[in-house]
């Protein structure tokens, strides 16, 4: 997730929430980031395969 | 406790603030690996907790389950079932850390939490035991506790999506009554194993008064429900108000 945080940061100059929610990226950027925020998520709230 | 009620429901609340709204078109692409996921999740979750044979690991796996129950809700992706996960995550809280309290007494008495040296403690512990039950049955999804209610409402919102996924995912809540109702028989009804535990002593006033809360607080939000759901309905609405969210969560449904 931290990578994901990176990448947004390099793409959209910015990580402050309102500016992140203005911006509109495209998808393929949003599947990449979305992936990487999931895997965090995934590990955090038990799902299937990161339970543990 | 700490764990089980804030902790988890730190990964919905990254959920519910990034996925849904500045990553809104990935969500959508990406709901059916995410609902696949979740059901694998809560039928392998709830089916690993029959095989476990300490108490803490049988609540421990229903929180995997009734967790996964929540991020099928969020990614039904319509405020039907983003209401639903957001008051089952309220509910599992609240169940979840009771449930983790009951065990932990009886860890405090004789330092062991495993099932087979667990019998018959109604006889002897009924205070407890009736807590352990009304927190059971909130675990099990019974009506008239918090957990009904976010669960009834997520899988309406989950229809929307798939009806098949519901047909899944409420096979959680099958097997949710049956390791609930497997870990307290296992615990409070049989035969007293005097073998393995000498003296047994009920709750205190201490232990008594965190466990009045909880069930008061567990019986508000379950009877009562239009307290919580309120706000829970303001943040469904206002999740849809951000320009690049999921465009589906701004469908009205319900």
């Amino acid at each position: 997730m931290l990578f994901g945080m990176i990448y947004l940061y390099q793409i959209t100059g910015s990580l402050n929430y309102y500016a992140l929610l203005a911006e509109q990226l495209p998808l393929e950027t949003q599947k990449l980031v979305w992936l990487c925020f999931f895997l965090a998520f995934a590990v955090k709230m038990p799902l299937f395969p990161f339970h543990i | 406790m700490l764990l089980a009620s804030l902790l988890l429901k730190l990964g919905g609340y990254g959920l519910l603030r990034f996925s849904l709204t500045f990553l809104g078109a990935a969500s959508v692409a990406y709901t059916p690996a995410v609902a696949v996921l979740a059901i694998a999740g809560v039928v392998y979750g709830s089916l690993s907790t029959l095989r476990q044979i300490d108490l803490k690991r049988v609540i421990a796996y229903s929180s995997v389950a009734h967790m996964n129950l929540v991020v099928l809700g969020i990614f039904a992706l319509n405020r039907l079932g983003l209401e639903g996960a957001i008051y089952l995550m309220v509910a599992h809280g609240i169940v979840s850390s009771a449930l983790f309290f009951c065990i932990g007494v009886l860890y405090d008495r004789t330092h062991s939490r495993l099932r087979r040296y667990y019998g018959g403690l109604v006889t002897t512990m009924p205070v407890l035991m009736s807590a352990f039950f009304i927190f059971s049955l909130a675990n099990m999804g019974f009506p008239g506790t918090p957990n009904f209610l976010g669960e009834l409402l997520m899988l309406a919102g989950v229809f929307e999506l798939a009806a098949f996924v519901v047909l899944c995912g409420s096979w959680g809540i099958v097997f949710s009554a049956v390791y609930s109702t497997l870990a307290f028989n296992g615990a409070a009804f049989g035969t007293l194993k005097t073998k393995y535990i000498a003296a047994f002593k009920d709750v205190d006033f201490r232990e008594f008064a965190i466990l009045l809360v909880l069930t008061v607080l567990s019986v508000l939000t379950g009877l009562c429900s239009g307290i919580v759901l309120e706000f829970v309905q303001t943040i469904v609405c206002n999740i849809s108000y951000y320009p690049s969210a999921t465009p589906a969560v701004v469908l009205e449904v319900a």
